[in-house]
């Protein structure tokens, strides 16, 4: 054992860095700290870049997602806690039981700033406890503890009593709901009292089968910066600038829901299950517009200029929700609206936070009621199957009622519970044609025949069908501010021209800000005045890299591309880079994308190309690899 | 060949709860002769590779084999196909008793079972009447006390139940799947974990049918030639004097049964006391039959009094149980190997991995990699009856260091660190039989390269490589156990065989071993033709073994494995048999591997059946599966 004071005399400061990884093992109830390797941290920046290749170093392909050696990744990149804005947010990264493959949810708030503030940038979990346990950790005091007294609590109850129990109400927790607990494939990992959530591919269902319902945290400790006197400049420099940023003050007022009219009208949100048509009712959840009828207010993440969470209430009548609940998202009311054809705020409210509280990503919850719905409608499905249930598009009651049964996998709710490529296999009968999924992972709430470049996220994503591994859409229709570093001005939206290009750099860059810890629809959308240089200029000051663009996005790309191996590795196939044969073949039925259908096959080889894989079998070719640096990878990959 | 008869499938899907019933494919009946043959073409066909093993869309296939339930002596055993939790590849574990044959009479020759309850459930199967119930009540009672509730609550002492006990409940991936009262199991490749993870606790049936034959007057007649041939061999009546227990002590003599986790083979004099005859007969009261056997083989025991006493009947510890148990760990006890066995019987535990697992503990506790600290105050030492016994229990409740080694050896070794990997004896993640390929060198491909992992069941060369028992018809005569030559062929014949025999139903120890010396491979072919109205060759039989081997394999490929798994662990390949006629022997895996592939068709890069083995065995739609490629994606996207 070494003297712990010893040892913090020879540790480098490393800057953005506390240096410590806390590993912990469910199964033997172990728990140690382990160093950074400032090496590594250097070529995956940190965060989920880091997290990435330690997933893919620590869990072989021969261990499933439910498994006591799949591991539970919570991460916070290096600028999380240290001065800088909007980047208060904390990743989860693990082997997904939705797709089997990479998988990774993210969340902002005010968790993963205190897990760094408790002297921690990793939690590297393993294992499985034989009962419920929580983890409390207390700066240097961590423990494991029973949590018996909170299994089958929801998530915002979990949250307050694990605060109160402990005594102290600064406390952050992270914790699942009962849709975790009963391994909803799509159950998330909620913070804030259950206002936020870390709710993509599953991996609060990973959480449940570990035993573990939450992870409290209350942290002292500052952040170490390697240029302070830089940092506050260009603090200063942007803070003033950020005051006087209409896009800024437009986005803060309106929060995200208020794209959501845009996006319908643009055939961008999908409506009643990707039907490509128009939705009437859609004035009703814009913002402005009926989204006002359940607004109450703001709300921040840690140290954020713009301050887009939006609280609301409804007050009465059968959707009627706690006062100061927050409100839902443009993905959540796309979801949950649009999708499923409801167009009545206050029922999409209560399904966004009954999704909250007992844990359930609201995109993937949607998806799975638009999928049964048009099931129902189409014959495949009927009033015995639905326990009774007249499941039309629009029926908000209906909506509404689906989230418990899910979550508790009652009657239908239990096939719904598996998501939508599973729920099509078990109805067979041709239902797959309506199971909108890329690799099992239901899609983000933007429709590739909108943005074309966005087919190629979808469909060569490491996660499946997440948009937030490389979000093009924003400089596809040359939105906001341009990024005069990526060289993508002039797209057209319904065009595959440069499009491969565009994927390719979106990606990259993407993967590179998220690593750094960054918010990417504060920081890389263009709908802030964030510039990319200010991204950077953050990152250089707090770590005290030189690191220029050129390797940022090159940090980007490996990271991406560890991802990627990861997933091939655990089995993808190069023919799952594809999308839902609805998007290839049936176009938008109205507006200005009216005809398109999402051509990818146009773009593919060309961004196989720029990705430097292999055509034949999709994995990335030994060069490439080499290339990056990942020698390691390349001799797994091409043993 | 004429038109098999006609095979009902019984689907329940657990998740919607909706119950089906339709034919069986006669092409898939002519092609893999009907049982765990016909279910691994369906496991391969409806799980995906991206289902894992605890996925509700999982299917846990239970059947009978084609000819049980019928005259046929010794074909009283049920299958069990999934995906494995412990290998991620293609699951198989089999058991005797009465429930295959109750299935049979209940009108159904399978049972697939797909999707996971939202509360505990169990399935009632009465003739026709078939019902998903509620097993709340049973939920938390081990083995033997759900069969018996099971059965007293329905109000039918003569329903057979196969259930789970609260290992399969608690997702330990070294569950079996028991029946006849917690005293047979089905339990290799953690197939209870599967029914656990699908909430069902048991499967509860009752039959009045009679199962078809085609000339039922025929098989008559050739069952009581055959049957009053068994009564007179000599063989035969040993076997069934003795059972497989009989066998522990020859087998640690050559270094066959393993001893201290593999380390001290033909080290241990104590073997004698767990034999039968010898210290075991000391606990044996009795013997038992599966459906209509003409060996009867099983033990039953009882512990009267002491720290290990046991109920007044239960049945004893077979070889493999004798030898995980015992010579693995050590103990020579046969009332502390007893117990540990009956105990794995009604917690639902598999003796083979539940003794390497201990074993393998003890190992890393003799060698300092764990300490007291690690095993809750426990000393683990080679030997120990009372901490064998305390683990057994641990491991099934998932109490404390028992949590650990819940898990299998792979993934307790990875949780451990510390280079205990070596100390893991498994074939991807399943841990071997009590065989050591060191004694009979053709195991080594046997365990290498079967779809299952490290499963001795896939075809038990070492009887083919002792002179003592000929298997006339594999012309194999003359091997010598601790030469290579000629061993990929054994390896490649004896695979093919057990495997149809297996698909017909019968029982291998008593039909494939040579020890029922009338009971030749010839005769069993014979009465399957005979049953089922096929004339089918020998070289058919052989075919259709093959076919059923490669339907396996190509899933096992499928759903990730690779060429470079195709191995043994570094002890069996590096480390001398220490002493005894085995000493010096290592297995020489490489010297026969490629020889192995081969003769099996297989890319002796990626370790995939070659397009032109499957075409050839008429797996077309496999050949597709394994070499669609990427172009012709393209073009018909």
């Amino acid at each position: 054992m070494t003297n712990a004071s010893s040892e913090r005399e020879v540790l480098i400061v490393l800057g953005g860095f506390q240096g410590f990884i806390l590993r912990v093992d469910l199964t033997t109830g172990k728990i140690s700290k382990e160093r950074i390797n400032e090496h590594q941290a250097r070529l995956f920046i940190g965060g989920p870049g880091l997290g990435a290749k330690i997933l893919y170093d620590e869990v072989p392909p021969w261990v499933e997602s439910f498994d006591a050696l799949n591991e539970l990744i919570f991460c916070t990149g290096p600028l999380c806690g240290a001065g800088t804005f909007s980047v208060g947010r904390h990743f989860i990264l693990t082997k997904s039981p939705l797709t089997g493959y990479f998988g990774e949810a993210n969340a902002g708030g005010f968790w993963g700033a205190e897990l760094k503030f408790a002297g921690y940038d990793m939690i590297v979990i393993r294992g499985r406890a034989s009962r419920p346990r929580y983890l409390f950790i207390n700066d240097d005091v961590c423990e494991i503890r029973d949590a018996k007294d909170y299994w089958g609590l929801d998530a915002r109850e979990t949250d307050r009593n694990i605060r109160k129990d402990l005594g102290d109400s600064k406390i952050r927790v992270a914790t699942i709901g009962q849709a975790g607990e009963n391994l909803v494939l799509f159950a998330s990992v909620m913070n804030d009292e259950a206002n936020r959530a870390a709710a993509r591919c599953g991996v609060g269902a990973v959480m449940g089968f570990k035993n573990l319902k939450g992870i409290a945290v209350r942290g002292h400790k500052n952040v170490p910066v390697a240029d302070e006197s830089r940092l506050r400049a260009i603090a200063r420099e942007t803070g003033q600038m950020f005051q006087k940023d209409t896009y800024t003050k437009t986005f803060h007022k309106f929060g995200t829901a208020g794209g959501y009219e845009v996006a319908v009208m643009l055939g961008d949100s999908p409506v009643r299950n990707w039907s490509g048509e128009r939705f009437e009712g859609v004035e009703n959840l814009s913002f402005p517009g009926g989204f006002e009828r359940v607004s109450t207010g703001t709300r921040t993440c840690h140290n954020c200029v713009i301050a887009c969470r939006r609280v609301v209430s409804v007050k009465d009548g059968p959707f009627q929700t706690e006062n100061g609940v927050e409100g839902p998202e443009y993905e959540s009311s796309s979801a949950l609206g649009g999708n499923c054809g409801v167009s009545d705020i206050e029922a999409v409210t209560k399904a966004n936070d009954l999704c909250n509280v007992y844990g359930m990503d609201t995109i993937s919850a949607g998806s799975a009621v638009a999928f049964a719905m048009e099931c129902y409608e189409k014959g495949l499905i009927n009033d015995v199957d639905t326990d009774g249930i007249d499941l039309k598009f629009g029926n908000a009651p209906a909506l509404v009622e689906f989230m418990k049964k899910i979550a508790f996998r009652e009657g239908f709710g239990n096939v719904l519970a598996d998501g939508v490529k599973r729920a099509a296999h078990r109805i067979g009968g041709g239902a797959d044609k309506y199971a909108i999924h890329v690799k099992g992972l239901e899609l983000g709430m933007h429709d590739p025949r909108a943005f074309e470049a966005m087919s190629l996220t979808y469909a060569c994503a490491p996660t499946g069908g997440r948009h937030m591994e490389g979000e093009t859409l924003w400089v596809e229709q040359n939105m906001g501010i341009p990024y005069d570093e990526m060289d993508l001005a002039g797209l057209d939206r319904l065009s595959t021209d440069r499009k491969a290009e565009a994927a390719f750099k979106v990606q990259n860059v993407w993967t590179a800000l998220s690593a750094s810890g960054y918010c990417l629809l504060a920081a890389a959308t263009g709908t802030t005045m964030y510039l990319l240089s200010d991204n950077l200029h953050f990152l250089q000051a707090v770590t005290g890299w030189d690191m220029n663009f050129d390797e940022l996005m090159k940090a980007g790309e490996r990271i991406f591309n560890v991802r990627r191996a990861f997933s091939m590795r655990h089995g993808a196939t190069v023919d799952e880079d594809t999308l839902p044969e609805r998007l290839l073949h049936e176009p938008v039925k109205f507006g200005p994308s009216k005809g398109s259908v999402a051509r990818l096959d146009e773009m593919l080889p060309e961004f196989y190309a720029l990705r430097g894989w292999d055509p034949q079998n999709g994995k990335p070719t030994k060069e490439k690899l080499l290339e990056l640096g990942l020698d390691d990878i390349a001799r797994d990959l091409w043993a | 060949m004429s038109e098999p008869a006609n095979q009902t499938i019984l689907r329940v899907d657990l998740t919607r709860k909706t119950i089906r019933k339709e034919p069986v494919e006669k092409e898939l009946l002519k092609l893999f002769l009907g049982g765990p043959g016909v279910a691994a073409k369906i496991l391969y066909d409806e799980v995906d590779h991206w289902v894992d093993a605890f996925d509700p869309l999982n299917r846990l296939i239970m059947i009978p084999g084609s000819l049980t339930g019928t005259l046929v002596p010794c074909v009283g055993r049920h299958f069990i196909i999934t995906k494995s939790p412990l290998t991620g590849y293609f699951a198989e574990a089999n058991a005797g008793g009465f429930w295959g044959a109750e299935l049979k009479f209940a009108g159904y020759d399978f049972l697939i079972v797909t999707g996971r309850s939202e509360k505990p459930a169990y399935i009632s199967i009465q003739d026709e009447t078939v019902s998903i119930l509620n097993a709340s009540d049973y939920w938390g009672l081990n083995a033997r006390d759900a069969d018996r509730a099971i059965r007293r609550d329905l109000g039918d002492e003569k329903i057979k139940v196969a259930d789970i006990g609260q290992a399969g409940e608690n997702l330990v991936r070294i569950a079996g799947i028991m029946n006849d009262e917690a005293n047979r199991a089905a339990a290799r490749c953690g197939v209870g974990a599967v029914m656990g993870s699908k909430n069902l606790k048991a499967v509860a049936v009752r039959g009045h049918g009679v199962v078809p034959v085609a000339d039922s007057g025929r098989l008559r007649n050739e069952v009581m030639k055959l049957n009053s041939e068994l009564a007179k061999d000599e063989s035969t009546q040993h076997f069934h004097k003795y059972g497989t227990a009989g066998g522990i002590e020859p087998c640690v003599v050559l270094g066959d049964a393993p001893v201290a986790n593999w380390t001290k083979n033909s080290q241990f004099k104590e073997a004698d006391q767990l034999n039968l005859p010898g210290g075991y007969s000391e606990i044996s009261i009795g013997i038992r039959s599966c459906h209509n056997c003409s060996v009867s083989c099983r033990r039953v025991v009882s512990v009267r009094n002491g720290s290990y006493a046991t109920e007044e009947k239960v049945e004893g510890p077979e070889y493999e149980s004798v030898a995980s148990l015992g010579s693995m760990c050590m103990v020579s006890d046969i009332k502390a190997v007893g117990k540990a066995n009956d105990l794995c019987n009604t917690y639902g535990l598999d003796t083979i991995s539940t003794g390497s697992v201990i074993a393998f503990a003890m190992e890393c506790f003799e060698k300092g990699k764990i300490t007291a600290d690690d095993t809750d105050g426990m000393t683990l030492r080679f030997g120990d009856g009372e901490a064998l016994v305390a683990l057994v229990r641990k491991i099934a409740l998932r109490e404390g260091f028992g949590n650990v080694l819940a898990e299998g050896v792979r993934r307790a070794a990875a949780t451990i660190g510390k280079e205990t990997e070596k100390f893991a004896i498994h074939v991807k993640g399943l841990e071997l039989g009590m065989h050591d390929p060191r004694a009979n060198q053709a195991m080594s491909l046997t365990y290498a390269c079967s779809p299952t992992g490290g499963r001795h069941m896939e075809g038990e060369t070492l009887w083919v490589e002792t002179p003592a028992f000929p298997v006339p018809e594999l012309n194999l005569e003359g091997l010598d156990r601790l030469s290579t030559e000629r061993k990929p062929e054994a390896a490649f014949k004896v695979q093919n065989l057990w495997m149809a025999l297996s698909a017909a139903g019968y029982c291998l120890l008593a039909c494939a071993t040579g020890t029922t010396k009338p009971y030749t491979i010839t005769r069993n072919i014979e009465l399957y033709n005979i049953a089922t109205g096929t004339q089918i060759s020998f070289d058919e039989f052989m075919k259709a073994g093959e076919r059923i081997f490669n339907v396996r394999r190509a899933f096992t490929m499928r759903h990730g494995a690779r060429r470079s798994e195709d191995t043994l662990p570094e002890r069996l390949l590096k480390e001398p048999i220490p002493a005894g006629p085995s000493r010096g022997s290592v297995a020489r895996l490489d010297e026969m591997l490629p020889k192995f592939y081969e003769m099996r068709g297989w890319d002796p890069v990626s370790g995939k059946p070659l397009k032109q083995k499957l075409l050839e065995l008429g797996l077309e739609d496999v050949a597709e599966d394994l070499y669609d490629d990427y172009q012709y994606k393209q073009s018909t996207r």
